[in-house]
């Protein structure tokens, strides 16, 4: 075992997160490595640090009328004021910008929709599928995607590809390419939805296929693909394509329209 | 434990049918794990609550989708690294553009908290933002919930949705950051904890 490897396991050692077996062989290594016995030993005291300032620097107890104010907004049928803070901080530091186009793919993480499907209440899809299409209202110029409830409250927030690592599960997932100026929310062109037996390792057209050389393009660079899912593990091929074609109809995707062509 | 994880699916299911009660208890029951999640991720009081508020308004619009505990907690703890997550990406990226560096490390250094921010004036007030402020977001989520919220590597696994072992080479990583991180930012506290330890 070579000390890059042996200092690796070490950190996951000192946790308790290491198997048995490997740990049998890391105690071998440490018997004639001095460097990664003194690792240890700071690895240790590092363990012992941060329990000591994660329990020491807490956040203040939310206020009291937190759960109010929670429900006052949802009552009063509001968005939430968070996103308004979130731009309000980041408008200040902000610079002019030229417009900056990403491509991003939406893995949509759909746990309600599953429920929808697995319970067969194919009118709430219906309802969904009309809550989405009145709320989207045509995808040319791109939709505001955190400002779209139907959207928002299903899928999760999207990820970056680089940093995206899906589980085996079958799903259903979306692509599309960001547009941000400045003093807008950002905003998304849904570039293709698709279906997957099995997301991970993500595979999924555009993305991996011919056609990413035109995927990028429209994007900008690779760099800025972001990906998010929609889980549906029971699902069968057929609850996926409803949940698919419902995106499709809402958004018209480029790659869904010329796939194939 | 069995009857406590009954009694917060029964809590959930009047939540979803429309009691406000229900509701408040819900908030009270998670609010604080959720608030000291988004806290250790963002390393500011006062957007952790902004966070906190907006998952609980995203709960309260998701009810009808939980039918156990087990996927309401991890899709709760979720949201809220999720949240944080852009929230820090958010920041980074409009920082980036004005100081023009490279890297995904997230430093949000100048955000740290301000006077007001925390109740608490210990001594390692805004410490955990200056030691996560080293890590990338993945590796700074898997900290924030292993090593400072303490859920077993399998059970981040599930609230991330994504594989343990994805989860181990994070945490790997980010405990050898949080380790160059103490020495650079606290070496006494490590002095004194290596006069503590037994030698072994
Ligand atoms: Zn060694």
């Amino acid at each position: 075992m070579r000390c890059p490897k042996a200092k690796m396991m070490l950190a996951l050692y000192v946790g308790g997160d290491l198997p048995e077996f490997k740990a049998s062989r890391l105690m071998a290594h440490l018997q004639s490595c001095d460097e990664c016995a003194a690792e240890l030993k700071t690895l240790r005291q590092s363990r012992v640090a941060t329990e000591k300032i994660g329990g020491s620097d807490i956040p203040k107890a939310l206020p009291a009328d937190f759960a109010d104010q929670v429900i006052g907004i949802v009552s009063a049928g509001k968005s939430s004021s968070l996103r308004q803070v979130w731009f309000r901080s980041g408008f200040q530091r902000m610079r002019p910008v030229a417009i900056l186009s990403a491509v991003v793919v939406i893995v949509l993480i759909a746990v309600g929709v599953t429920q929808m499907v697995k319970d067969n209440k194919i009118e709430s899809v219906a309802r969904w599928r009309m809550e989405l299409i009145q709320s989207v209202g045509g995808n040319g110029t791109g939709v505001a995607w955190e400002t779209i409830p139907n959207l928002n409250d299903v899928f999760e927030t999207p990820v970056r590809m680089d940093q995206f690592d899906p589980p085996r599960e079958a799903g259903v997932y979306a692509v599309m390419h960001r547009i941000e100026a400045e003093g807008e929310p950002p905003r998304y062109v849904i570039d293709y939805c698709g279906e997957s037996r099995r997301l991970g390792p993500f595979r999924g057209h555009p993305w991996i296929n011919q056609s990413k050389g035109r995927l990028l393009s429209r994007a900008g660079s690779e760099e800025n693909v972001y990906i998010a899912v929609m889980l549906m593990p029971d699902s069968t091929p057929k609850d996926r394509r409803d949940i698919e074609a419902v995106l499709i109809e809402a958004f018209n995707p480029y790659f869904n329209r010329v796939k194939g062509a | 434990m069995e009857a406590a994880r009954r009694d917060r699916a029964d809590l959930i299911e009047k939540a979803r049918n429309g009691d406000a009660g229900a509701f408040r208890e819900c908030i009270k029951l998670y609010g604080s794990r959720v608030n000291a999640i988004a806290y250790q991720m963002v390393g500011n009081g006062e957007d952790a609550r902004d966070i906190s508020q907006e998952v609980f308004i995203r709960l309260y619009r998701s009810l009808e989708r939980f039918n156990s505990d087990y996927s309401f907690t991890s899709w709760l703890y979720r949201l809220t690294a999720n949240l944080s997550i852009d929230f820090l990406r958010k920041n980074a990226r409009h920082r980036q553009r004005s100081l023009d560096e490279p890297g995904n490390t997230v430093d949000i250094k100048d955000r740290s908290p301000g006077p007001d921010d925390n109740a608490e004036s210990s001594e390692f007030y805004g410490a955990i933002n200056r030691l996560a402020g080293e890590l990338s977001i993945n590796q700074r989520r898997v900290f924030v919930l292993r090593d400072l919220q303490g859920f077993p590597t399998e059970e981040v696994a599930g609230i991330l949705k994504c594989r343990s072992s994805t989860v181990r080479v994070h945490l790997a990583r980010a405990r050898r950051r949080i380790k160059d991180a103490l020495i650079k930012h606290y070496p006494d506290l490590l002095e004194v904890i290596s006069d503590e330890m037994p030698e072994s």
